[in-house]
């Protein structure tokens, strides 16, 4: 798992919602290669090869990140800032995934240079429809940058 | 002078001056006028002394002629038969040599210049002399001693004699003798006669007049002694020596003139001419008295003396009538002016000439009147500066206490009598340093206001703070004189402002407390609210995603019911996730700040429209849209609003065959809402409205139309969570607005609202 090429990296605590978001992308037809992280701390390991992931050193970057905004450790915004800090990470696209409608997330997030913005409702269909849209958005119409 | 008074100075001076101006001329007239007539005086004495030294020279040629020629006449020159004579005889005896004493008589007889005529021998002895009867009392026989025989022998020429007592008369006389010379030429004896001198003294005196004439002439002999004299013939009788006196010296010298000299022998001052007298030692001098001379300017003089005398009292008399109709006013003026200074101030000058007199009376007396009226309005304003609620200072410019009110022996307990003449320094508390006081110095001196608080010291040593404005006072030269300082006791306002500023100091720090925790419990509202947000939705997505999950992928293993259970897991699931939605939105109205802009109402309306066509949808509508006024609002809240209202409209007429909706503003008439809004009566209150023929409601609820969570409707007849009315409300209510509503049962619903 560590060598294999990953397009989707998923950021989420929730079990729940970690499922129910596979479920949506897999409704959608997506079946690009999915890894899920569970708190801020293991997501920014993974993403810079550090720590547990540090064999990942050579391994091509998730050409999108779907980034829950509450998260243990450390939070959503702050591993926004920490990619979109990095020359060699800033170019991944961030898909900010949460259900908060707090303005403060949102203005912060796209201060911090968040491709898109995805508001889970409670309404599984509509997170559906909002996955769908987004996801294939950014995996399908996006090139992967170029490393 | 200066002592005397105005009615005896004016007099003096006018007479001094009209005096001195007439004495000035008076006396330079009378000095030219004294000029003149000695110099006339003096020509016509040279003029008088010529004439007279000619007609003295004509009497002594003629005698002298008459004894040379009859010198030589034979009866004289024959002493042939010359006789011896008796020596007690003194001379030839009555009857002898007759032919002699012949022509002696005959002399005598024509010419009356000779008192005798003496015929002498050359030895000097008398041989006659006629008259016989002067012969016989010839006190000598011979005059062989006299000056004049002695020169005669010498000269052998014609002789006159010095003044000299006759042996004959025994007074004095002058002789003049001529040699008689014998055939060879030798003298042979002396034919002489002596001057009738009364005679010679009156030569020239027809023209004189008086008994001692003032103008007279005479004559002295070669020693100075009076030969004759026109005026006193005692002169030559007494052999007076006139060689003292300097128009005789002066000729006597060999010079002629004339000249003022003073007479010692007549103790007078005289004008004079003199000349020696030709062929003679003698002197002639014409003489006048200077009190003759200068008579007519003498005259001249007195007569002005006495015009001037005349004219001074004259002068004194008119200058005092006149001193006394100036000094008369005057003297009232001084007793009034006295009685002015005296404090009696209606007194007034009653002068009703029209001079300036008159005038300077007006001018006084209008002078009283106003000095009256400002004395008034000093006394007025000196009560009301005395009674003052400030303290009043005044100080000279060297800043010495001068006066000073009640107000001030209130505020600093020293009374006039102990601040008078001091410097306000006493006052001085030593809570300001040097350089304060040197900045109320500089800005005083520079004739500017100061005006600052003061700490000072009471005379019991007590602090108080006063307000202070020094102002200073010019006079008309524009020079500070004077300073005045208004003092304000502030010590109560000081400690009343004190205890305001820490009464505001304690009020802002509690602010500072509550502000603190109203933000704290702010910062806990909004974790609580994304709390909320986060996690309670968590849960529910949970639930509905996998009810979807086991509807969709096991429906084939679920009974129909149990779908239905399902179907409803998912419907709360989803009411729930719509209830903390609202809850949020509701709460985030509160906390957001407004954004106050001009709105188009209109516009905001039909993209609300526009949002909600997916409710319009296969329905039949007749909407109406009114005509708007812009209006200031936030146009995001406002938005709201309309969404909420428009929303319900639409979601209460779903049952009808046509809803009718109508949008609109109407003019806010009614007094009841007049009275609501009277606070914006500048602007022309309006009421935007949502009217609708829907299901409507009970005015009895109406109250409880906007609370939050309250509802009219069962859930399964109109879906909703009882929060969109109450938004509404939140939102107008921060607009300073308000909102309500009339309806009826089963007729439809207006709400409106204000902004």
């Amino acid at each position: 798992m560590a060598e294999k090429s990953v397009e989707i990296l998923l950021v989420e605590d929730n079990p729940n919602d970690v499922e129910l978001t596979l479920l949506a992308l897999k409704d959608n037809n997506l079946t690009n290669p999915i890894h899920v992280v569970r708190d801020g701390a293991e997501a920014l390991e993974f993403i810079f090869a550090t720590g547990a992931y540090a064999d990942r050193q050579n391994a091509e970057k998730p050409r999108v990140i779907l980034l829950d905004l509450k998260l243990p450790k450390v939070d959503g915004l702050e591993v926004l800032r920490q990619i979109k800090a990095n020359p060699h990470t800033r170019a991944i696209p961030v898909v900010a995934l949460t259900s908060s409608r707090e303005e403060c997330d949102i203005v912060e997030s796209y201060n911090l240079g968040v491709n898109s913005y995805i508001t889970k409702p409670v309404d599984f269909d509509q997170f559906t429809h909002a996955v769908r849209t987004l996801g294939l958005y950014w995996l399908l119409l996006n090139q992967p940058p170029v490393m | 002078m200066r002592g005397l008074k105005l009615s005896v100075k004016l007099p003096l001076l006018f007479v001094a001056a009209t005096v001195l101006v007439a004495g000035i001329g008076s006396v330079l007239a009378v000095s030219m006028g004294h000029d003149i007539l000695r110099t006339q005086s003096m020509d016509a004495s040279v003029i008088a002394v010529q004439n007279y030294a000619s007609a003295v020279g004509f009497y002594l040629d003629d005698a002298r002629s008459v004894l040379e020629t009859t010198a030589h006449l034979p009866e004289i020159t024959d002493f042939t038969s010359a006789q011896s004579i008796d020596p007690a005889l003194h001379g030839l005896p009555a009857g002898v040599d007759t032919p002699k004493r012949d022509v002696a008589a005959r002399i005598l007889e024509h010419s009356k210049v000779f008192e005798y005529v003496m015929l002498l021998r050359a030895d000097g002895s008398i041989y006659l002399l006629e008259p016989y009867d002067l012969q016989v009392k010839a006190s000598r026989p011979d005059l062989a001693f006299t000056g004049w025989y002695k020169q005669l022998m010498s000269d052998g020429a014609t002789v006159i004699s010095d003044l000299h007592i006759s042996i004959v008369t025994q007074r004095p006389t002058v002789v003049i003798a001529t040699p008689v010379l014998g055939a060879n030429g030798q003298i042979i004896g002396i034919w002489a006669g002596a001057l009738k001198l009364s005679e010679l003294s009156q030569i020239g005196t027809a023209g004189l007049t008086g008994k001692t004439p003032q103008r007279y002439g005479y004559i002295t002999d070669g020693r100075g002694l009076i030969i004759a004299h026109q005026a006193n013939s005692k002169y030559v009788e007494q052999q007076t020596d006139f060689s003292t006196v300097p128009p005789v010296r002066a000729a006597l010298a060999g010079q002629r003139g004339a000249l003022q000299f003073f007479d010692p022998i007549g103790r007078a001052d005289e004008l004079g001419a003199y000349m020696p007298l030709a062929g003679s030692h003698w002197a002639v001098v014409y003489e006048e008295s200077t009190q003759i001379a200068f008579a007519p300017i003498e005259e001249l003089a007195r007569d002005l003396a006495l015009l001037g005398a005349g004219e001074a009292i004259l002068l004194i008399l008119s200058s005092v009538a006149i001193t006394r109709q100036i000094t008369g006013p005057l003297k009232q003026l001084a007793i009034t002016a006295q009685a002015i200074s005296a404090g009696d101030l209606t007194r007034r000058i009653e002068v009703r000439s029209k001079d300036e007199l008159g005038l300077l009376a007006d001018e006084f007396n209008q002078m009283a009147a106003s000095l009256g009226q400002a004395i008034e309005r000093l006394r007025l304003q000196g009560a009301a500066l005395e009674s003052a609620a400030n303290a009043i200072v005044i100080t000279d410019r060297e800043g010495a206490v001068r006066w000073v009110n009640a107000a001030f022996t209130a505020l600093t307990g020293y009374t006039a009598e102990e601040v008078i003449g001091r410097n306000p320094r006493v006052l001085k508390s030593g809570k300001q340093d040097a350089a304060f006081y040197r900045n109320l110095w500089e800005t005083i001196l520079a004739g500017q206001v100061w005006h600052g608080e003061i700490i000072n010291r009471r005379k019991d040593g007590s602090q108080y703070t006063e307000e202070m404005t020094i102002t200073p006072v010019r006079d008309e030269r524009g020079e500070i004189t004077h300073y005045i300082a208004i003092k304000q006791n502030i010590t109560e306002r000081k400690q009343a402002e004190e205890e305001i500023q820490k009464l505001n100091a304690e009020l802002e720090q509690r602010v500072v407390q509550r502000t603190a925790q109203l933000e704290a419990a702010n910062k806990e509202l909004e974790a609580f609210s994304y709390t909320v947000s986060h996690d309670l939705r968590a849960p529910l997505r949970a639930i509905d995603g996998f009810s979807r999950v086991l509807l969709e992928k096991y429906a084939a293993q679920l009974p129909t019911e149990a779908q239905r259970y399902q179907q409803m897991v998912r419907g709360n699931a989803r009411q729930m996730g719509q209830l903390i939605d609202d809850l949020l939105t509701f709460s985030r109205l509160s906390r957001q700040p407004l954004k106050i802009q001009t709105v188009t109402p209109a516009d905001l309306v039909r993209q609300v429209l526009q949002d909600l066509r997916q409710e319009q949808e296969g329905r039949r509508i007749e909407m109406t849209i009114g005509d708007f006024p812009p209006c200031q609002a936030d146009p995001a809240l406002l938005r709201q609003v309309w969404i909420n209202l428009i929303a319900n409209a639409l979601k209460y007429t779903r049952k009808r065959e046509v809803a009718r909706i109508e949008v609109g503003v109407m003019p806010m008439t009614d007094s009841r809402w007049q009275m609501v809004d009277n606070q914006q009566t500048d602007i022309q209150p309006c009421a935007y409205f949502v009217r609708d023929n829907g299901v409507g409601f009970d005015m009895r609820y109406a109250d409880k139309l906007f609370g939050v969570f309250q509802r009219l409707h069962r859930m399964e007849e109109y879906e909703g969570t009882g929060v969109g009315l109450a938004i509404v409300q939140r939102i107008i209510h921060r607009h300073g607005g308000r909102v309500w509503a009339e309806a009826e049962v089963d007729k439809g619903a207006t709400f409106y609202f204000t902004v």
